[in-house]
């Protein structure tokens, strides 16, 4: 009889840890939003007879958040860069920095993250044959008027050119209504 | 305190050493674009009115032995005293940048690369296109605004791109067959991380095929 009670009191227990999982995991998953950004940028690079190598690159910063009182939980940011590329002799490459939050589009940075951890993404690899990214999930709350924006850096590099080293970007305001 | 401002001193000294270079690089750019496109004008006659020795290394090589026209070396080394090389590094760079592109103009053909008239037209007409927004439209603008007028940039980039479209394809195609063979079939995402593997095998195939060949300079 003892025995019987204690399973069924393991039970009640499992469940209602369940049930509180469940439904904390559902209001938070409610209250999630995103904020997005994206651009393509096309950076040419004269080569010796006078022709062009290229690099079309496209940029994508996405950080989600949760809405408190009177500020925004960022919970995750996701950096992600696909690009192609036209070349004969002189190839051009791209390096992708981590993601930072910054005062302002032009500011300082004042927020770096680690660790960062390898995404899963699907994209026209025909269009961009190269392209991944990463994301982070350390937590930072700002007040949701903050001036602070998100994203990383590209630089594209081609050896051998007269400018050969040019840099992209991509940000998103993290002011939210 | 002696010692606090002494250092604050070196700290702003060092800081304005490294500054002026890299202010000086900012700017060089863009002036490194004009002195050479001022350069590239006593070339743009003899391109645009077909060289011979440039035509002639257009052709399948005859007896394995590839042709380099005197007017590219000499093209390509006054591109990199543009860029600030002496004359010796200048002549250097230049003979090794004409082996490579001859020698994989020469590889494309070979693998059935080639680019039709209609091709490059429709290739510059994307060229134009892109260069309206491009993030350096003003470099690439600098250079363009060199040549008598617009027409003429595009008259002498029709004739580069007889040799370099065929590189292009050729290069994209190695490329695109690089990365099926690295991918797995599960995902994309190592695509970025083994851009690194194919610049690498992309530079010593290059290397390795100009090590390979003989060339004649014309």
């Amino acid at each position: 009889m003892k025995r019987k009670m204690n399973f069924f009191k393991k039970a009640v227990f499992v469940f209602t840890c369940l049930t509180l999982t469940s439904t904390l995991l559902g209001g938070i998953h409610a209250e999630a939003a995103t904020k997005r950004k994206e651009n393509t940028k096309g950076f040419f690079f004269i080569t010796p007879y006078g022709q062009a190598a290229s690099v079309n690159a496209l940029a994508i910063i996405t950080e989600t958040y949760t809405k408190q009182d009177t500020k925004n939980k960022f919970t995750k940011r996701d950096c992600f860069l696909a690009y192609s590329r036209e070349y004969s002799a002189s190839m051009p490459t791209v390096t992708r920095t981590n993601g930072v939050h910054k005062a302002s589009s032009e500011g300082k940075t004042v927020k770096t993250f680690t660790p960062w951890h390898s995404g899963s993404y699907l994209w026209d690899v025909a269009v961009r044959p190269f392209g991944g990214g990463s994301y982070n999930t350390t937590a930072v709350s700002y007040k949701k008027t903050t001036k602070k924006v998100s994203g990383f850096s590209y630089t594209v590099y081609c050896s051998g050119t007269l400018v050969p080293t040019q840099a992209g970007s991509v940000f998103v305001s993290l002011k939210t209504k | 305190m002696k010692k606090r401002i002494i250092s604050a001193c070196i700290v702003a000294a060092t800081c304005c050493l490294l500054a002026i270079p890299a202010a000086a690089d900012g700017n060089r750019g863009v002036s490194d674009i004009e002195k050479w496109g001022d350069s590239i004008q006593k070339y743009t006659e003899t391109v645009t009115n077909q060289d011979e020795a440039i035509m002639e290394s257009l052709k399948p090589a005859e007896n394995g032995k590839i042709i380099l026209p005197q007017t590219e070396i000499d093209m390509a080394k006054d591109f990199y005293i543009s860029a600030g090389y002496g004359e010796a590094e200048a002549e250097r760079l230049a003979l090794q940048y004409v082996k490579e592109i001859n020698v994989l103009y020469q590889e494309a053909i070979s693998n059935g690369y080639t680019a039709s008239d209609q091709e490059i037209r429709e290739h510059l007409d994307s060229l134009k296109e892109q260069y309206q927004t491009a993030e350096n439209k003003e470099e690439m603008q600098a250079f363009m605004d060199k040549f008598e007028n617009e027409q003429a940039y595009w008259d002498y980039q029709f004739e580069i791109y007889k040799k370099d479209l065929p590189i292009q394809k050729y290069n994209a195609d190695r490329e695109k067959k690089y990365l099926e063979e690295q991918t797995s079939e599960d995902g994309q995402t190592e695509r970025l991380a083994i851009q690194g593997d194919w610049e690498e095998e992309f530079e010593y195939r290059k290397k390795a095929a100009v090590e390979e060949s003989d060339f004649v300079v014309r």
